[in-house]
């Protein structure tokens, strides 16, 4: 087995008394794309940000990249795209100034474009097909729009992992397929292991390798197929797990599971 | 008004107005993007209470409101951040707290001769050259920082776990722009006034944003703003006769307004 790029071992978090994450232990392989699957509240973003170190858990140990979180962020290997986006509308920056904020982040001393920098945020903004937008305000977009620019900003980094929070939230059906073929893509090319939340499992299940169904919980991390079949799990997850058996039936992911 | 201009009170007024247009025209577009203003307006009243403190003591009141606001500014920031303390409430109990021990302070030191309102309200006439040597340093300390730091301040505002996640210290930048924000008040309050000084903080960022949709210029338009009502201000005060830090802001809200109608009507937003 290939040592885990990100390994969570019996962590628990708590905000005051409510137990939100118990007893964790999940390991995230190198090019592994995960899906993590689970009703709204049962702590999906909770346990991403566990993972960066954004949130510290109240026990159990996190490691990333070999390293604890408190020290990854600052090297910024890190691409992630929030849930929530509550930027102010008025905030006065273009789609450019959001994408070259990660390449500035990497600053040692003196804030400067390189070159390299340059063809980073041109080239990230080209893959989201928002390079014809790059002067544009960024708050004037669309939903959907904001939402790519995100995305690139999260690519710029070149990243070596990627942790998406509801990534297709606003995105348009074309959008959202060439945003997951784009996954696989950024996997096969650079190896990066992918964290996904999302709710829209039928495509999803499409691109990833295994499936990590949370509620409070962790109930079950594996292939999307090995999920079947089990009556606890259906019962914990309802209509969440059934979407899963409902995909692996549907003609487009029968191949992927078979 | 040769006479006037070559009073040394006068000299130090306009060489204040040209270093206040600097500072608050490049801090509040800082404080309004990370929504700090009523942060701003807190730090500022807990500037009595550090007054009273020096009296009290006997440090020099400056020195002593500066250290007692860095602190509090710096505290409260880290509260409302790690602990998701709320601002609202946070801010509201600490102000009203510090200016209640400061006037229990001067009561119980009996400082009679302290100029209360000269505090509250400002008076630009009594700035000294002391008092613009220490906002000239708030300047440059404050433009030094920018410079260095000013997309990943940017990135910090915009959004800040991203922010840190992508490599940004943003609890060192916090805590010094924190810091900075308590000095650059400071040295404000001796213009217009711990009660006014919050217009200054929220003001010129408003209305750069009013004007521009590009961050450079709406830093730009908030200092030119700022110089215009300080300057406009401390003439109008001049002719009317009225206080000067009231009639900045006055001034300054009157403008703001008249930009924004401005706007609406012309650029049918
Ligand atoms: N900072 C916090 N303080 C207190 N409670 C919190 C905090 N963050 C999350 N929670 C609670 O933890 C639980 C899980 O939240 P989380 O955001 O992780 O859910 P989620 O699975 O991402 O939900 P959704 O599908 O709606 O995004 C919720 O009950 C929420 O109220
Ligand atoms: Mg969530």
């Amino acid at each position: 087995m290939e040592r885990p790029i990100i390994a969570l071992n019996n962590v628990w978090v708590e905000f005051g008394s409510i137990i939100v994450l118990e007893d964790i232990t999940l390991a995230v392989r190198p090019r592994e794309i995960v899906s993590i699957v689970g009703p709204n509240g049962s702590g999906k973003t909770t346990l991403l940000r566990t993972m960066m170190g954004l949130t510290r858990p109240t026990r159990g140990t996190v490691s990333i990249l070999e390293t604890a979180p408190a020290e990854i962020m600052r090297t910024g290997r890190i691409g992630y795209l929030p849930q929530e986006r509550r930027q102010d509308e008025r905030f006065p920056v273009t789609a450019y100034d959001v994408v070259a904020m990660s390449r500035f982040a990497r600053t040692a001393v003196i804030e400067r474009l390189t070159r390299t920098d340059r063809q980073a945020i041109e080239g990230a903004l080209d893959t989201v097909g928002m390079a014809d937008a790059a002067r544009a305000h960024f708050g004037s977009l669309s939903g959907g729009q904001k939402q790519r620019v995100l995305i690139a900003r999260a690519l710029a980094l070149n990243p070596e992992i990627l942790l998406l929070d509801e990534p297709s939230t606003g995105l348009d059906a074309v959008a959202q397929d060439s945003f997951y073929l784009l996954l696989r893509k950024l996997r096969d090319e650079r190896g990066l292991a992918i964290v996904i939340v999302s709710h829209d499992i039928g495509t999803v299940s499409m691109i990833v390798d295994t499936v990590a169904c949370i509620k409070r919980k962790l109930h079950f991390h594996g292939k999307p197929a090995d999920c079947l079949g089990s009556d606890r799990l259906a019962e914990v997850f309802g209509k969440n797990v059934y979407v899963l058996h409902h995909d692996k039936n549907c003609p487009t992911c029968r191949d992927d599971h078979a | 008004m040769r006479e006037i201009i070559s009073m040394p009170f006068f000299v130090n007024a306009i060489a204040m107005c040209v270093i206040m247009s600097l500072l608050f025209g490049m801090l509040s577009f800082f404080v309004v993007l990370r929504r700090m203003s009523f942060l701003g307006a807190g730090v500022a009243h807990t500037a009595f209470g550090g007054v009273a403190l020096g009296l009290f003591l006997g440090i020099d009141p400056f020195f002593a409101s500066l250290a007692f606001c860095v602190l509090a500014a710096v505290t409260l920031g880290r509260l409302v951040s790690r602990d998701g303390l709320s601002y609202d409430a946070g801010i509201g109990i600490f102000f009203a707290f510090s200016m209640a021990l400061g006037a229990i302070l001067i009561a119980v030191r009996k400082a009679y001769s302290f100029d209360l309102m000269g505090y509250l309200f400002g008076n630009i006439l009594g700035v000294t050259t002391f008092d613009t040597v220490m906002a000239a340093i708030a300047l440059v300390l404050l433009y030094l920082f920018v410079g260095l730091y000013l997309h990943r301040l940017l990135f910090m505002s915009f959004d800040e776990d991203v922010a840190s996640t992508s490599g940004v210290r943003t609890g060192a930048l916090d805590t010094l722009l924190l810091a900075l924000m308590a000095a650059v008040i400071i040295t404000g309050i001796k213009v217009v006034g711990i009660i006014l000084i919050s217009a200054l903080v929220v003001l010129p960022a408003s209305f750069g944003l009013l004007l521009s949709k590009n961050f450079r210029l709406v830093i730009a338009w908030g200092i030119l703003y700022t110089f215009a009502i300080m300057t406009g201000g401390l003439a109008l005060s001049f002719v009317l006769d009225t206080p000067t830090g009231a009639t900045i802001v006055s001034l300054g809200t009157a403008l703001y307004f008249l930009a924004m109608a401005f706007v609406r009507i012309f650029m049918n937003k």
